[in-house]
């Protein structure tokens, strides 16, 4: 019995990750990579979501507290051991910290469900949809509005 | 297309554009020539228009065939001397070659594009040239046989055919040839002559016929053979001129090829001189198109690098590599002292590199500059104004990036100055100015940025206008604009949505405000200002830095974080030791100020701005705390006893938390407008820093301008000074405090007074009057001589009395030295000398001079100065008691003085001057009353209370100071004419000539008894 790939369009990777408590999944493609060693310089003054910056290679990366930008506690310290780094329409880079790397997943479009908002602790503009992965729910990220300013 | 047809017609484009810059230059060079035609300059121009015909020919590019072919007629006629380049038709030149570089930009729409209009403007200038044309008919033969006469040759050829060889793209010649003489043209006999004309075209007429021309030729004939004939080609008339080395004018354009459009045809050739033509203006005038002064027409992706920057690089990649290897080798041999040769040697070469790869990015200023020269005449031409436009320093170099961004704003601010800031020419003859009116681009290179300059000498800015227009728009409210200055209220016209114009017109007000011009040259690391006179012209001045990415920058620390200060922004490095602290550092409210020279600088912590917190670990638990140092300018102690601590706790270190903070680290910093200073932890090294630029989401923080990534790898943020000024520099705020500062100061600069500190037996210090002090001298012990109880000794040519304090004070006695000093002062205009055993300092302090304590002949009183109890001398005590004989009163004298009734005024606010001055003036025999300020002064002669025959008045004093009353009191009618004098602690002429305008009559100072008494006496005739 053979496994179809099927590589027709619907089927989308993703990457799953743990956010204080959460487990959350952005789609593989919009990834440059993922750091484990990183040493994060604070920026004064600037937004309470933005961590610091940190040198990716020679250049400078944004990086952000997913945790603190999703609105999510952990009553654990949050182990904050990952920065996942994106590259954005403008060049820039911009690293989301997260607490772990979990897993690489395939789904197709049908395996989104709409998110009613109560189901993860999330608010709900950051949730692109809702999808399992055995017996937990994953939210799959709105990257758009992560980003966006303000 | 294919991809062959695509590149080629790429390559065409980016020419094409190439040649259009140059030309529009050179036409408006050619049109500032007039009729004194540079033809050099026009065949340039002629030849680019030519090239970018053959392309576009090439290219199936029809539309611009066409327009520059019409254009090459113009320029062909400007050439030949037949048409004079005025400003209508340069300006129709100009308009169609925008049209051209429309059609180049968008190819794409060449096919569809309508050049009509182009074309029938630039005919109607030909038509009114050709309507005179060149030909002037030689001393042609008649009618020959079966030839024709040279007027006729046309009429017998008939215009049907004429038209036919034009349809197919011919050119139709007639001149004449003399086949007798062949050399002439180049041509060794008449049958080469005769061959090269039949090979290249079509004889269409002759005056001869030519089967007779023929026969002649080949028999050698060579009479008569002068002809005239009528001849088709394809070949251009310059090409074809060459072809027989014929003068232009010797050669007549019957017909003039055409590849499209109507055909024309020349009339009865008639002599004339070259004409000025002015085409009809039956066309409506269009607008100039609205030119945006860029650097290229669409920024291409090529630039020129000059071969020897090329060359520069090539050798210093050799030398590169070459360390290269040499670096591998030694670290393979792990040889330290080669590895750091290496390292050198390529550090070295990195730096040149990066310095000569960047100044191939350098493109001249010029560039963009000379694309205003447009600007300027179209707008003026649509204004009714006369300009001029003066470039200076078009030479600087900038980088490319910066170029092509500041050719939006500089056209803004050129428009600006054109249509608002400069006059018609009525209303500047109506002010008696120039009736062309300047406008100036000026750069130049300053201290590591380039400064570019508009000025113009047109209306000015009235910032009282602003100011309004302002407060208005709600942009200031009036109580902050009151306060104001007038650099300050003219430059709120970089504020967003702000425009003095009172119409907004279509050339420079279209959204585009002086605040996005500001902003714009803000993003490229710059700042503008802008400076202006009402009526005599405004001045933008815009600074900025010579390249975007590396900039030299000082590292510095606030807690454990790293900064960079850009180094173009750096002025000083200020260290303020613990004990300066009190005095150096005032605070007024929220504002930190630094004393520095003559400046009070306004102050910036890092930590405090930024609220970086920083730790400590506490030594007992061994956690980390945060340090809640107390503010860094807060010392409650003075700064005396801070030096005394430092002093102790040299034998005593104390834990962390008592100990002193140790120095303040300021670095003082300018944006150009504003100067300040940065409190940091530490000061590192400066460096070399490639400036990146932060995400988006950081943009709002203006103070940062980047980071960079240290050696360590670890990321540091740059600052952007503007941008730290502009988030915590209140102008408003600091005006004020600084003027409160200032007015303190200036009440406690009063009764100063300059002493000398001096040393005398048993480490006692004395003090003297500085003022009356002519000289010191250091004495060997030997030299001094002693007579009696009496001390001197030879000085210059003289014996000098010598005292000492306790000669006639109960002091102790001077120690036995090798040398003493000699303090020199006169009396009786003679000099004397005060012998003491050190010399200590001079100081300026607030005479608190205690006269109760410890008043003895020769001694004042006492004074707390630098911590030690310090006796303030009375210099003419001293001389008295040792030398009474020097005692100026004498019978006489006292007599006469004992019958003046009146009374000597002396004003003083220092209780301690005001004895000592009563107490010497009485001792003199003169009768005083005394005020403390002038107010006081002023009530007293008011009052009439006493008879006052002098004044001595001292001028730093509350309420009202001497100058003011002695202003006031010569406005006293029986008081206008007495003598007043002023004292003062130490002469200067400054005062003096402020105190002599006043209305006192002379200046002395405080402590000069003897002068002072002289002058009494001289002013009430006492001998």
């Amino acid at each position: 019995m053979s496994t179809q790939v099927e590589t027709s369009k619907g089927l989308r990777d993703i990457l799953l990750f743990n956010v204080a408590d959460s487990l959350c999944g952005i789609d593989v493609l919009t990834i440059q990579e993922v750091r484990k060693d990183f040493e994060i310089t604070p920026v004064p003054l600037a937004p309470d979501y933005v961590s610091g910056v940190m040198n990716l290679r020679g250049e400078i990366a944004t990086v952000f507290n997913l945790a603190l930008k999703l609105g999510l506690t952990s009553d654990r310290e949050m182990k904050q051991s990952k920065v996942i780094v994106l590259k954005n329409h403008a060049g820039e880079f911009e690293g989301l910290l997260v607490d772990d790397i979990a897993d690489v997943m395939q789904i197709g479009d049908g395996d989104i469900n709409n998110s009613p908002g109560h189901m993860t602790s999330i608010r709900a503009e950051f949730v692109e949809g809702i999808c399992r992965q055995d017996e937990d729910l994953v939210a799959l990220l709105n990257l758009g509005a992560i980003f966006a300013k303000g | 297309m294919s991809t062959t047809d695509e590149s080629i017609l790429k390559e065409f484009l980016a020419e094409a554009l190439d040649h259009l810059e140059g030309i529009e230059d050179s036409l408006l060079q050619i049109e500032a020539d007039g009729a004194n035609i540079d033809e050099e300059l026009v065949n340039k121009v002629f030849r680019a228009v030519h090239t970018i015909k053959g392309g576009a020919g090439f290219l199936n590019l029809q539309k611009i065939s066409q327009v520059c072919h019409t254009q090459e007629n113009i320029l062909n006629l400007v050439r030949n001397r037949k048409l004079v380049p005025t400003n209508p038709i340069t300006t129709t030149l100009l308009i169609t070659l925008d049209t051209i570089k429309g059609l180049l930009s968008d190819i794409s729409l060449e096919a569809t594009a309508d050049v009509s209009a182009d074309l029938e403007r630039l005919n109607q200038i030909l038509a009114a040239a050709e309507g005179l044309s060149e030909y002037s008919p030689t001393s042609s033969g008649g009618v020959s046989q079966n030839g024709n006469s040279s007027a006729d040759l046309k009429n017998v050829v008939g215009s049907e055919v004429l038209e036919s060889w034009q349809r197919k793209g011919n050119w139709v010649f007639q001149f004449r040839l003399d086949f007798a003489d062949p050399k002439t043209y180049g041509y060794t006999n008449g049958e080469s002559l005769l061959s090269v004309l039949e090979k290249t075209g079509t004889i269409l007429a002759c005056t001869l016929d030519l089967q007779e021309l023929r026969t002649k030729i080949s028999a050698g004939n060579s009479s008569d053979s002068a002809v005239e004939l009528l001849f088709a080609t394809i070949l251009e008339p310059d090409l074809f001129r060459q072809m027989l080395r014929l003068p232009a004018n010797e050669i007549h354009h019957v017909v003039t090829q055409v590849l499209a459009g109507a055909m024309k045809f020349a009339s009865t050739p008639v002599v004339v001189a070259p004409v000025v033509v002015v085409p009809q203006q039956t066309v409506r005038e269009a607008p100039p198109a609205e030119v945006a002064v860029h650097n290229n027409a669409e920024p291409t992706d090529k630039i020129k690098v000059s071969l020897s920057v090329i060359d520069n690089l090539m050798a210093l990649a050799g030398e590169l590599v070459l360390a290269r290897n040499q670096l591998i080798q030694s670290v393979t041999t792990k040889d330290l002292e080669a590895i750091d040769r290496s390292a050198r040697q390529l550090n070295f070469i990195t730096s040149e590199l990066q310095m000569n790869i960047m100044s191939t990015r350098m493109q001249p200023v010029g560039n963009i500059f000379n694309k205003f020269r447009r600007v300027v005449r179209d707008m003026g031409q649509k204004l009714g104004k006369q300009v001029q436009l003066v470039i200076v320093g078009e030479e600087v170099e900038l980088d490319k990036n910066i170029i092509e961004a500041i050719g939006d704003p500089l056209t803004h601010i050129v428009r600006n100055s054109m249509d608002h800031g400069l006059e018609t020419v009525e209303a500047r003859e109506a002010v008696g100015k120039n009736a062309v009116g300047t406008i100036q681009l000026v750069a130049r290179h300053e201290a590591g940025m380039v400064v570019l300059e508009v000025s113009d000498d047109g209306a000015g800015i009235d910032p009282m206008r602003v100011k309004k227009k302002a407060i208005e728009k709600a942009v200031i409210t009036a109580q902050v604009a009151e306060n104001m200055t007038e650099k300050e209220l003219l430059n709120l016209v970089f504020l967003p949505g702000f425009s003095t114009a009172d119409k907004v017109t279509d050339i420079s007000g279209r959204g585009v405000g002086m605040d996005v011009v500001r902003t714009t040259f803000a993003k490229l690391g710059g700042s503008v200002d802008i400076s202006s006179a009402v009526h005599k012209g405004t001045t933008l001045q815009v600074r900025l830095p010579l390249t975007l990415a590396i900039i030299p920058a000082l590292m510095v620390r606030a807690a454990e974080m790293v900064f960079a200060v850009p180094q173009v922004n750096l002025q000083e490095l200020v260290r303020i030791p613990p004990d300066q602290v009190k005095k150096r550092i005032n605070r007024v409210g929220d504002a930190v100020f630094l004393r520095l020279r003559d400046d009070l600088l306004p102050l910036l912590s890092i930590r405090d701005v930024l609220k970086i917190v920083s730790y400590y670990t506490d030594p007992e638990t061994g956690k980390k705390q945060v340090d809640s140092r107390a503010q860094f300018w807060d010392r409650r102690k003075s700064d005396s006893e801070v030096s005394q601590e430092i002093r102790d706790q040299r034998l005593n270190p104390g834990d962390r938390r008592t100990r002193m903070s140790g120095s303040i680290k300021i670095a003082v910093v300018t944006t150009g407008h504003i100067r300040f200073g940065i409190v940091v932890d530490g000061f590192l090294d400066t460096e070399e820093v490639v400036l990146k630029p932060l995400g988006s989401h950081l943009k709002e923080c203006r103070f940062y301008a980047g980071a960079t990534i240290l050696g360590d790898g670890r990321p540091a943020l740059i600052f952007d000074i503007s941008g730290l000024a502009e988030r915590w520099l209140n102008i408003a705020t600091i005006q004020d405090a600084r003027e409160s500062i200032q007015k303190k100061e200036s009440k406690n600069m009063q009764d100063l007074q300059a002493l000398i500190i001096l040393k005398g037996g048993g480490e006692q210090f004395y003090a003297a009057p500085l003022g009356l002090i002519t000289r010191i001298e250091q004495v060997e012990a030997s030299r001094i001589e002693k007579v009696g109880e009496k001390l001197h000794m030879q000085y210059r040519n003289a014996i000098m009395p010598l005292y000492t304090v306790d000669g006639v004070a109960n002091v102790l006695p001077l120690p036995e030295q090798e040398y003493y000093y000699v303090v020199l002062f006169k009396i009786q205009g003679k000099e004397v000398g005060l012998m003491v055993s050190e010399i200590v300092d001079t100081v300026e302090t607030k005479a608190n001079i205690d006269q109760n304590a410890y008043h003895q002949r020769g001694i004042m009183g006492t004074s707390i100065i630098d911590n030690r109890t310090t006796f303030v001398l009375d210099l003419y005590g001293i001389a008295i008691g040792q030398s009474p004989e020097l005692d100026q009163k004498t019978e006489e004298s006292t007599a006469v003085l004992a019958a003046i009734e009146t009374k000597v005024l002396v004003v003083d606010d220092s209780v301690f001057f005001r004895t000592q001055i009563q107490k010497f003036v009485e001792d003199a025999g003169f009768k005083t009353v005394t005020a403390e300020d002038g107010q006081l002064a002023l009530d007293l002669l008011r009052s009439g209370e006493h008879q006052i025959s002098m004044i001595l008045t001292d001028i730093e004093m509350p309420n009202m100071d001497g100058l003011e009353f002695t202003r006031n009191a010569r406005t006293l009618p029986e008081y206008k004419d007495i003598p007043i004098m002023a004292i003062t602690s130490l002469m200067g002429s400054d005062a003096e000539k402020r105190g002599l305008e006043a209305g006192v009559n002379e200046y002395q100072i405080k402590l000069d008894r003897e002068k002072i008494i002289e002058r009494l006496r001289f002013y009430h005739k006492v001998k």
